[in-house]
């Protein structure tokens, strides 16, 4: 019936040792493990997957969903280029498992329950990690602690490391006239800093690209992909004594043409998207000799409109705005008990709404309390981790219905061996318990909510092997996970009565099972500096549901194999990098047939750059050329990405 | 540095695998068979032909990028034969393949667009020498049958769906389906003389699907809002063009038998008389081996009826074969949400 409603639903619906010093700093101001030496910043690589400062510019992704999908274990759904919704799953979750933590803060959106890495830019990012254990990640919020997994960024706005001024500016221009400028500065005076970061792109965005069409390779151009945004923030720091304050704010504003799928024989495509968001955050840490307490708080503000210029209804157009209102307070705090023990423990509340101009959607307001209470301790065998995460969810639509409450607690446990001999070798088990609420989409969006929606089930078991086989003159660094994860209640839209009468839910019980390898080799020899890294990624994500007609099928979009190799090498000021990435065959629907077979996709990456520092200026030119090879693929089918395409920048810091 | 560049051109091999287009057989010819229009999902580009070769006992899925080396594109909506032509409306494409009847072999493609904006075809009927189709921007467009030509546009309702002809004039459900949650009533009357609406019908809230039987009377199915308002068949006069019965049952699909109607609802068929208006049987097919009932034909030529089964609507589907006393007899496993057939004797 109302079929174009579904692509509203979608959318409102993601190395160096040379740069040590950095690392050590990020590392730190992510309220991770303190780590002050090389053996230090060896374990934290190891325990998470990490990428930095130099990686982020050397790689000059478009945005975070880009830059993620360089990781063991996770799984990017793009539907477009530039500027088009990107989320991700780890270890196939599902990206409403998911949370984004930028400086410390958690990205949410209770539309969605999920975040458009699309949007979220990486010029302003100076570190990224993932992780699924909560090593190392005890001042986190709470609810991130909590969720599934996690990614958390640094930027180089919000932190207290640095000199006196810094400087951080580029000018990029690439293949679909793609534009963008940044820059961004931070004055550090004694015990404060201050800082402010503006960006602005644009992009006619139209790509050509082929397409099989039967057994017929066809050419066309993808139109209505333009795009434009502007990117914008500031922060406050001040550090006196043992208590840090921050505080900040961020912004943005984009509008952008939505291409939609790719239909054939139909190339009419002119809906669009405009977003604005505003999120204003701050934080207290207090860091005493055997205690760490951490305030935070944030507020966000997003409005989000969508127009469909040519909706055969009877007006001949859709024209809807939705406006998500977020506020999150809470405190966490680490104490250690004894000389080899420590307690943590914190609460969070939340509450979200949604206002939507159309009047026969819901008016949904969500209290969201978590509580979490946590134990560790280092014994001569090893280190124990122990938390138990409480969740307490009212929901209240002023509109109509309402779900019923619902209350859970969410264990988490874990075991860690100490590092045996020389080669560090680590044993890691761990368990995780979570679930994830429905979002208000899922809950109310026209007929296709379901209030009768459970909560989405995961049961997460890992156990892996870190290890140094190598370090000194070469260094390599291993890390192998073996994981299951099980997860129950997965909530999926499906046609229920008809093609055009979709319903959201409970239909899927899926086991997950599967395997990383990572390992990160580097040797320098006189002025070379030479690394190799890379992961493999193999997954088993199956329908164990009951009865289920796809019992046994590797479930939609998930990749059996996946594999990023990147090799680089640096020169005095000269650096290049060759970035590999292959995924394998996936289903686009769950029966795997041949008909849903989408294919896997090799992309070939290519960046060089050369550096030139004149005291504390440095000056740099890069080209990257991206998917080198021109090959034709998709993340999602019938949304095609483009062809080779190529990035020129040039960009400036002062340090 | 060598496992490197082995590992490089070992990817770039595997990244160039290409096909080349088969040729289709031109010596090819429908004969006792069942050819299966499966509508495929919203944008996945996969709606599809089945081809079940009664004679070799075979199945090709596939069978329009079989014959012409392209995919029938998004939302296969209707498919007919009408002379020695089938037209096959793919509603999200907004095309209309014309294909030879005896052998398949493409004729042409009509692209269904107003400009640049796609009219979104749904259903055709036929009459003399021209096609109907209803376009979900609320016309119903004629195509000359021997030119394959749009030669008129007749403005209805919101979002047209099913059509039948009775008594020189076409009766056009407009389900404003687009407005949902308020959606149209109305059955629009084309007079195929003058070729244009002559008057509106008020039946019930998101008429469907429209077909008529031996006497001229006009059926309707008022699909209601899938809640509170249920489905209800309404019987339309073809001569005074005025609602005269509402039945006081649900209705989702609807088929001839002979004299009699097959109708479905929830996943049961049922065996109506329209001479009499009443039930004959409530329960007449046997539906246990069927998931979801998608719609239903009976095909006199053998006195079996068929029940096209799209499991959970992303799985692939079965066309169900029964006895005319509605016993199960066999499957055969087709694409993906089957909605028509045509049956090659």
């Amino acid at each position: 019936m109302c079929f174009r409603l579904n692509i509203l639903f979608l959318f409102v619906l993601p190395f160096a040792l040379n740069a040590q010093e950095d690392t050590v700093q990020h590392i730190q101001e992510m309220n991770v493990a303190v780590a002050i030496n090389k053996i230090q910043i060896l374990r934290y690589r190891n325990q998470n997957e990490f990428l930095g400062e130099k990686d982020i510019k050397m790689l000059a992704t478009n945005d975070l969903g880009e830059l993620l999908s360089r990781f063991a274990g996770v799984d990017l759904k793009s539907y477009g280029g530039l500027g088009g919704l990107k989320t991700i799953s780890v270890r196939s979750l599902g990206s409403t498992h998911n949370t984004t933590v930028i400086d410390g803060f958690t990205e949410s959106n209770g539309q969605t329950g999920q975040s458009n890495l699309g949007r979220i830019q990486t010029d302003n990012v100076v570190s990224v990690a993932r992780t699924t254990s909560n090593s190392y990640a005890y001042l986190l919020p709470v609810s991130s602690q909590a969720a599934g997994a996690n990614v958390a960024l640094q930027t180089f706005e919000n932190s207290f490391y640095g000199d006196s001024l810094m400087i951080r500016a580029n000018v990029r221009y690439g293949s679909f006239n793609q534009k963008s400028t940044y820059l961004g500065a931070k004055v550090t005076r004694g015990k404060f800093y201050v800082s402010a970061f503006g960006r602005y792109r644009d992009a006619e965005g139209d790509f050509p690209y082929q397409f099989r069409n039967g057994n017929t390779i066809q050419n066309a151009i993808r139109k209505n992909n333009d795009y434009q945004d502007y990117y914008f923030g500031t922060g406050l720091g001040y550090h006196l004594r043992n208590i840090k304050f921050r505080f900040g704010y961020r912004g943005s504003a984009s509008n952008q043409g939505l291409p939609g799928a790719v239909i054939f024989y139909n190339e009419s495509a002119d809906e669009r998207m405009s977003n604005e968001d505003h999120t204003a955050f701050g934080d207290l840490t207090w860091s005493g000799t055997n205690v760490n307490i951490r305030l935070y708080s944030n507020a966000n503000l997003n409005q989000l409109s969508y127009d469909d210029p040519s909706y055969l209804n009877s007006v001949n157009a859709i024209s809807t705005s939705y406006e998500n209102k977020m506020i999150k307070g809470g405190i966490v705090l680490a104490r250690n008990v004894g000389d080899a023990s420590s307690f943590r423990g914190g609460i969070e509340h939340t509450v979200s709404s949604l206002a939507v101009d159309d009047t026969s959607f819901a008016k949904p307001l969500r209290n969201h309390s978590h509580g979490m209470i946590g134990f560790d301790s280092n014994l001569s065998w090893g280190q124990i981790s122990l938390a138990l995460y409480g969740q307490y969810v009212d929901e209240f639509n002023r509109a109509g219905s309402q779900p019923d409450d619902l209350f859970r607690l969410n264990p988490f446990v874990s075991y860690t061996s100490r590092v045996t001999n020389k080669h560090l070798v680590k044993h890691k088990l761990w368990y995780r318990n979570s679930f994830r609420v429905p979002s208000f989409n899922e809950l109310y969006y026209n007929n296709i909510g379901n209030q009768d929606l459970l909560p989405e089930l995961a049961h997460q078991f890992n156990y892996g092997v870190d290890f140094v086989p190598w370090k000194d003159k070469i260094d390599l660094y291993v890390r192998t996970n073996l994981f299951l994860n099980l997860v129950e209640n997965k909530i999926l839209a499906i046609p229920t009565k008809n093609l055009f009468v979709w319903s959201m839910q409970n239909i899927t019980n899926a086991r997950i099972i599967g395997g990383e390898v990572y390992f990160d080799l580097e040797w320098n020899r006189n002025l070379w500096q030479r690394t190799i890294s890379g992961n493999y990624t193999y997954q088993s994500v199956v329908d164990i549901t009951d009865g289920s007609l796809n019992q046994g099928h590797q479930l939609a979009y998930t990749p059996e194999h996946k594999v990023n190799v990147d090799l680089s090498s640096f020169y005095k000021g000269w650096g290049f990098r060759l970035s590999n990435s292959f995924t394998s065959m996936r289903y686009a629907l769950n029966e795997n047939i041949e008909q849903n077979e989408l294919p896997g996709f090799y992309l070939l990456d290519v960046g060089a750059y050369f550096m030139k520092t004149i005291r504390k200026n440095e000056f740099r030119i890069q080209l990257n050329v991206k998917n080198v090879l021109n090959n034709n693929y998709a993340y999602v089918r019938s949304y095609v990405m483009p062809g080779r395409n190529y990035l020129i920048t040039m960009s400036y810091a002062f340090n | 540095m060598r496992l490197i560049k082995l590992f490089a051109i070992f990817l770039l091999v595997v990244s160039c695998k290409k096909e080349e287009p088969v040729t289709p057989s031109e010596s090819f010819k429908l004969n006792n068979g069942i050819l299966v229009l499966c509508e495929g999902l919203f944008q996945q580009n996969n709606a599809s032909v089945s081809w079940i070769d009664l004679g070799q006992g075979s199945i090709d899925n596939q069978f329009f990028v079989s014959r012409t080396n392209l995919s029938l594109g998004d939302t296969g909506n209707d498919m007919q034969q009408y002379g020695g032509k089938i037209y096959i409306v793919v509603n999200v494409s907004s095309t209309i393949e014309v294909v030879s009847a005896d052998s398949f072999t493409p004729i042409k493609q009509i692209q269904m667009f107003d400009g640049a904006t796609a009219k979104q075809p749904r259903h055709i009927e036929f009459s003399g020498s021209n096609a109907y189709v209803t376009c979900y921007d609320g016309y119903v467009d004629v195509i000359d049958t021997a030119s394959l030509t749009v030669t008129n546009r007749i403005a209805v309702g919101a979002n047209p769906e099913g059509m039948t002809v009775a008594n020189n004039k076409l009766y056009v459900a407009n389900s404003g389906g687009l407005n949902f949650p308020n959606m149209d009533s109305t059955l629009s009357v084309i007079d195929l003389s003058l070729q244009t609406e002559i008057q509106k019908i008020t039946v019930g809230k998101n008429p469907g699907s429209v077909i008529s039987d031996a006497t001229g009377d006009v059926y309707v199915i008022a699909r209601g809002d899938y809640g509170a308002i249920p489905s209800r068949l309404i019987r339309v006069s073809s001569v005074s063009d005025t609602k005269e019965e509402e039945f006081p049952f649900e209705v989702s699909s609807i088929a001839s038998m002979n004299n009699n109607f097959l109708i479905s609802a929830n996943n049961t068929i049922s065996l109506f008389d329209p001479n009499t208006e009443q039930m004959i049987s409530s329960n007449f097919v046997n539906l246990s081996d069927v998931v979801t009932m998608y719609n239903v034909v009976y095909h006199s030529a053998t006195d079996k009826i068929y029940i096209m089964d799209a499991m959970n609507y992303t799985n692939t589907g079965y066309l169900r074969k029964y006895s005319s006393a509605g016993a199960y007899i066999s499957s055969y496993h087709v694409g993906l949400n089957p909605s028509k057939v045509l049956f090659y004797d």
